[in-house]
């Protein structure tokens, strides 16, 4: 009850300070943002999917967060998805004819969506689904704008029960728009065409280029016709025009959420930093608090073997480690904690219960018959306790940074998103080079600020706990 | 006749490293110390700062290992008692600290820290320790004892403190109890009513007491016998009021002649304190150990060092010329 109070207390003190409170303010933000993470995206979910490009495949590549268009006052175009097997889907429409004479089946699609945005989309797909025997069906795909004006995209076999038309990659498709611009604006010169800009721009010139294209806002459509001898075949079409803004924290080169990635590495940098900074600083403290309580030869050793821990290369052996078994989180977690675990943290320790155990109630306890681990279990260590505290709460920071650092180097964990891979994917990637600021500022402002909460709190902490260093 | 301690001989060296290849060298803190003491009897072990007092008081719990020597408790050897064997003497003899603001654990409640001993040496059950917690508490006079048992160390006073830390020394019921300047660092107010208190806890119990003092002053009140000890050897040994009113070594007399007097006729007396210091204990001086600082000293003083003898019916004193002083 007391030792409660005693909690409460240091809360209220920390929260009378002003950089302690932003600390807290944050810390209950990363909380947060734990316990938000699993409830969200499931673990299995993450694990399953993060590195799976498949999944994927309906985020745009490269987009910014959604937010991004409150500052630059401009409505960023979002990913639009029409999708015929999709029956609540009101935009598309689906009719068959059977043309009993000639032993055809027709399917006609029509798939509508308003556009209005002020940019133009970032990629155009289509995929037709089909089903059928026999001969290969025949499909014609034609894009109408708002002017009335009307493209045919495709005009071609399908040869599988899934095709995929990358209308702003297929040299053909290209081929078909540039034509299309150059009537439209008539011209015969035309060195090259960005088909996800002509097929929304304005009928005008410069329509071809994303520099002088002006949007053209309004009821776009695609009509699909598929022809095929199968009287049971069927066919569905599913239409992406990929935006430029996505979620919370936009995605990065393989389409990923990274509002995910975001979300994941809280939960994952909190328990790595809090851990190991709990784990090493208290066996550190159980052992000093051993040897020195012990002296002579025990002490003696420990105190070499410490001292050539000291000079042992951590980051590199750690590094080496990390090459030689692909570790996981957790494995790089038991790894750090051993290469700690007689580090030089234990020499300020040592020196704390030098002092301490020349207190008189040590030797009394002795004279009532308290054994060894008893004094060390009951009388050295709560003594010793508060003045630890602060110090496992600073460290926090450094493994955090640690584990981000070796996930930078491309020696993290494989599978589940953490902000470190994700930088060292940024970094890959060419992220700063390109601009994809979101890819890079966003990981690094939640580590900036999750090193903050801890140090203020633990500095705070060490003010409370260590009223010398108390500024008066 | 049986004693409950029989110190024989006792040396309590403390080995000093400088470092891994010089040889060791020697703080004689205790040197060949011999006391003995009957059940229920109290002892008051007089001397200056260094002069081996708390050494010998901390050898005699085991808190310290003898190099020499024997301690004999109840006709048991525990000199060198070790694991199971030393916890049993831990149960019978027990030690009072001067400090209590240092002996008593600042994280544990006052109940905590009576209730170690007991659990320690697997006393009772919950109820039946908790009874003999409010006893002792009671015992000490800190009441209400629920109230106090709740408290803190650093809600109480000095005075308090004390109790707490003499109500722990009795909670195992021992028969043998240090007390180490058990008021020395208490309020000159509070430290008579310690001294009663332990005075009468003793008859009560039939306690043997080894009382370490530097103060002449409240030994008479408190102890049968008084050793007089110097530079880890003991001088004079006798009973209380024989000491006081005759004192023969010339230690003692300087000890005595310290102690002031509340009388005004007094007040133009010039004390005379024996010069200089006790001496290093890492080389004492050869033959007696008084001899640089003694008026009297002579030629043999510096040679052969004085056994202690008896003088007069139980009055031993460790002086060359202590029948000369004798006659005076």
């Amino acid at each position: 009850m007391s030792s409660l109070n005693k909690i409460r207390g240091i809360i209220d003190e920390l929260w009378k300070g002003k950089s302690p409170r932003i600390g807290i303010i944050l810390l209950i933000f990363y909380i947060f943002l734990s316990v938000l993470a699993p409830i969200v995206y499931p673990y299995s979910y993450v694990i399953k999917y993060w590195n799976d490009p498949t999944h994927w495949q309906d985020n745009p590549r490269l987009a910014q967060p959604v937010w991004v268009n409150y500052f630059i006052g401009k409505k960023l175009p979002e990913t639009i998805i029409v999708d015929s097997r999709n029956a609540k889907d009101k935009r598309a429409y689906k009719q068959e004819n059977i043309l009993g004479g000639f032993g055809f089946k027709e399917i006609n699609i029509v798939e509508n969506f308003i556009y209005d945005y002020d940019d133009f989309p970032s990629e155009i797909t289509l995929i037709i689904f089909s089903n059928f025997s026999g001969k290969f069906p025949f499909v014609n795909v034609y894009f109408e704008r708002p002017d009335g004006k009307e493209v045919q995209l495709i005009s071609s076999t399908i040869t599988s029960s899934r095709t995929t038309y990358y209308i702003s990659q297929d040299p053909k498709i290209i081929n078909t728009i540039s034509n299309f611009v150059k009537t439209s604006i008539h011209t015969s010169e035309l060195n090259y065409t960005e088909p996800q800009v002509a097929l929304f721009a304005e009928a005008k010139e410069g329509m071809e280029s994303y520099r002088t294209a002006k949007v053209l806002k309004g009821l776009y459509g695609l009509r699909i016709n598929v022809l095929m001898q199968d009287l049971n075949g069927t066919a569905d079409a599913k239409l992406l025009v990929y935006g430029k803004v996505y979620g919370l924290a936009g995605t990065d080169n393989f389409r990923r959420d990274l509002t995910m990635g975001l979300l994941w590495g809280a939960p994952v940098a909190i328990s790595f930093g809090l851990t190991a900074s709990l784990l090493i600083t208290i066996t550190q403290t159980f052992i000093a608090i051993f040897a020195t309580w012990k002296g002579g030869l025990v002490d003696s050793i420990i105190q070499r073997i410490v001292e050539i821990y000291m000079i042992v290369p951590f980051l590199n052996i750690l590094i080496i480690i990390s090459m030689f078994y692909k570790l996981t989180i957790w494995s790089l977690l038991v790894a750090v904690v051993l290469l700690s675990i007689f580090g030089g943290g234990m020499k300020g320790t040592r020196s704390l219960i030098m002092q301490v155990k020349e207190e008189g109630y040590i030797e009394a306890a002795t004279s009532y018959g308290a054994s060894d681990l008893r004094i060390v279990l009951f009388y050295l260590w709560p003594r010793i306790l508060p003045t630890i505290i602060p110090g496992l709460i600073g460290a926090v920071p450094g493994y955090i940074f640690l584990e981000a650092g070796l996930a930078f180097l491309g020696l993290g964990e494989p599978t589940l998103p953490t902000w470190g891979k994700m930088l060292n994917d940024a970094y890959n990637l060419g992220a700063v080079y390109q601009g994809y600021w979101w890819w890079i500022l966003l990981p690094i402002a939640l580590i900036f600020g999750i090193a903050i909460a801890f140090a203020t709190i633990g500095y705070s902490l060490e003010k409370i706990l260590n009223p010398r260093l108390r500024e008066e | 006749m049986s004693y409950l301690v029989d110190v024989e001989k006792l040396r309590t060296w403390f080995e000093v490293k400088r470092g891994i290849f010089s040889k060791p060298y020697y703080i004689r803190a205790v040197d060949e110390v011999s006391l003995n003491l009957k059940r229920g009897e109290a002892i008051a072990v007089v001397g200056e700062s260094g002069s081996g007092k708390t050494s010998l008081g901390k050898t005699l719990v085991r808190l310290y290992k003898p190099i020499g020597g024997k301690i004999i408790f109840n006709g048991k050897d525990v000199t060198n008692l070790e694991g199971k064997d030393l916890l049993w003497y831990r149960r019978q003899a027990q030690i009072i600290y001067q400090d209590p603001f240092s002996s008593l654990p600042p994280f544990f409640s006052i109940f905590r820290i009576l209730e170690e001993p007991l659990l320690i040496h697997k006393i009772g059950n919950e109820r039946e320790r908790r009874e003999m917690i409010f006893e002792a508490l009671k015992n000490v006079k800190l009441t209400p004892v629920e109230l106090m048992a709740s408290k803190y160390p650093h809600m109480l006073s000095g005075g308090q403190r004390q109790r707490v830390a003499i109500a722990r020394a009795l909670i195992l019921k021992p028969s043998f109890i240090v007390a180490d300047e058990p008021v020395s660092m208490l309020d000159a107010s509070v430290r008579i009513e310690i001294l009663f208190l332990l005075r009468e806890l003793q008859k009560n119990y039939g306690i043997s007491f080894i009382y370490i003092t530097h103060d002449l002053a409240t030994t008479r009140y408190f102890s049968e016998r008084i050793a007089i000890m110097y530079a880890g050897k003991v001088m004079e040994e006798a009973l209380s009021d024989e000491i006081i009113e005759r004192p023969i070594h010339p230690y003692t007399q300087a000890l005595l002649r310290a102690i002031p007097e509340p009388d005004p006729e007094n007040r133009k007396v010039i004390k005379e304190i024996p010069p200089g210091e006790p001496p290093d204990l890492v080389s004492p001086p050869s033959g007696c150990r008084f001899h640089p600082r003694c008026p009297y000293a002579m030629e043999i003083c510096k040679k052969e060092e004085p056994q202690l003898r008896e003088i007069s019916q139980n009055h031993f004193v460790a002086c060359h010329f202590a029948e000369n002083f004798l006659k005076k």
